[in-house]
């Protein structure tokens, strides 16, 4: 039996009334287009993704092509002009113009750079490139002005030079004597207290100990002919230590 | 096919096709969805009902049928039907709902057969002819519940949804020849009660 029962079915067809509530009806329907809108949400996220991509590209593309924005970068990548190294005399002339009264400022880099001539960098050398003075071995430049100025510049530089050296010699000559005498008396002063350490008596007396103890107290404020005094009462009462190095140091410091 | 569908052409849809347009989100979706539980509402509903003979668990249980319907709508396969599919997830949920009340489905058939006894009659008075055939449609309700549970539900699926007897053995898993076989005691059981009772 593959088929209904006819009868039955249609005495069961005649009694089939009942339907779910209108609420029912409602909540179902709403709970449906509620779900496919939160889906449909969902599935926009990777295109709203891409959207902005698509969109954020080409506006930063378009904000970099800005001239303003272009002259910057360039600006920014071009080296900044180092300063140049002094090869010969004549060439020394940016140093002497830092130490001349006239400031940096004033003068028109335009002027500097013609002066000097190009600057090109090539690794970390800098280099200056000039056809003339490519052939003259960098000489200045060619003009008689410029060679007088350069001149002159180069004598100021001299004399400069010639007063710092002077003030350094004057320098070292001072500086030796004072850092030698320093260094004898350190020298004594330190073989002092290794003989001192190396003639310590082992066994003292409390009488002992305290002149010891003042001699060294003597030894150590440099006041060598209290020490001395000390040194010869220690030995009257010790007469077995020998204390002859010392007492000749001692005297010796003394008189100085 | 679905690609271009409008309003009117949506009506003429058969279930698969409308649970695809409403499962992708398509246009129309909605209105997909709208058809397709205007088909199906009253036979799912009396499916439940009849299965448990309560109006207040039956609209809970009825709910619960169309938000997992609408839940898992991605999960439908177009190859599959979809009265299969959804009366699949009724006979699901009527067998989680007697786990829940700590019944055996038969238990709970002689229960609601009992309820369905002491049902009062409506208030209105209808003519003779009427209210013969309504005797006779309500002698058959109740022989129905009176029926064991799995030929009960081999008949009311059978005529509640229009499935065929292969569709109800792939719902309940069954071979379809133990259907046929149901179906067919179901029947002679329910002459014979209706006989008794007219």
């Amino acid at each position: 039996m593959t088929h209904k029962d006819s009868n039955i079915d249609q005495l069961y067809q005649e009694g089939k009334k009942a339907q779910p509530p209108k609420a029912l009806d409602e909540a179902i329907l709403a709970q449906a287009e509620q779900s496919n809108q939160r889906t449909r949400r969902g599935r926009l996220r990777p295109w709203l993704a891409a959207a902005s991509v698509l969109f954020t590209v080409p506006f930063l593309w378009l904000i970099l092509q800005q001239p303003e924005i272009q002259q910057a970068r360039q600006e920014s990548l071009q080296p900044k002009p180092a300063p140049t190294i002094p090869v010969t005399e004549d060439s020394v002339q940016p140093n002497v113009q830092a130490r001349s009264d006239q400031s940096a400022e004033d003068t028109e880099p335009q002027d500097t750079l013609t002066e000097q001539g190009k600057l090109t960098v090539t690794g970390s050398r800098i280099k200056r490139r000039d056809a003339e003075s490519d052939a003259a071995g960098l000489q200045a430049p060619d003009t008689a002005e410029k060679r007088q100025a350069a001149a002159k510049q180069a004598q100021e530089f001299k004399e400069l030079k010639a007063e710092q050296e002077a003030a350094a010699e004057d320098n070292m000559q001072s500086l030796p004597a004072s850092y030698s005498s320093t260094d004898t008396q350190s020298q004594e002063k330190a073989a002092l207290t290794e003989l001192i350490k190396q003639l310590k008596p082992m066994d003292l007396s409390d009488s002992e100990q305290v002149l010891w103890h003042d001699f060294q107290r003597h030894i150590d404020k440099q006041q060598y002919a209290a020490s001395l005094k000390s040194l010869q009462q220690l030995k009257k009462i010790h007469s077995a230590l020998d204390f002859t190095d010392l007492e000749k140091q001692l005297m010796q410091l003394s008189k100085d | 096919m679905l690609k271009h569908v409008n309003r009117e052409t949506i009506d003429n849809l058969n279930n698969e096709q409308l649970m695809v347009i409403y499962a992708n989100n398509k246009k129309n979706a909605q209105r997909a969805f709208s058809v397709l539980y205007e088909r199906h509402k009253g036979p799912l509903y009396r499916f439940l009902l009849k299965s448990i003979n309560n109006e207040t668990q039956t609209d809970e249980l009825f709910q619960d049928l169309w938000f997992r319907i609408i839940q898992h709508k991605d999960s439908f396969n177009p190859k599959q039907t979809f009265t299969t599919w959804a009366y699949t997830i009724a006979r699901r949920l009527l067998i989680d709902f007697y786990r829940k009340q700590g019944q055996r489905y038969e238990q709970a058939f002689d229960e609601a057969m009992q309820e369905h006894n002491e049902e009062p009659a409506g208030p209105y008075a209808l003519p003779e002819q009427v209210l013969q055939q309504k005797r006779h449609a309500r002698a058959l309700q109740q022989a129905v519940t009176e029926l064991p549970q799995d030929q009960r539900e081999v008949f009311l699926l059978f005529h509640e949804s229009d499935l065929t007897l292969q569709q109800i053995a792939d719902i309940t898993d069954q071979p379809k020849e133990r259907i046929k076989s149901r179906y067919r005691y179901a029947v002679k059981k329910l002459k014979n009660t209706l006989q008794v009772l007219l």
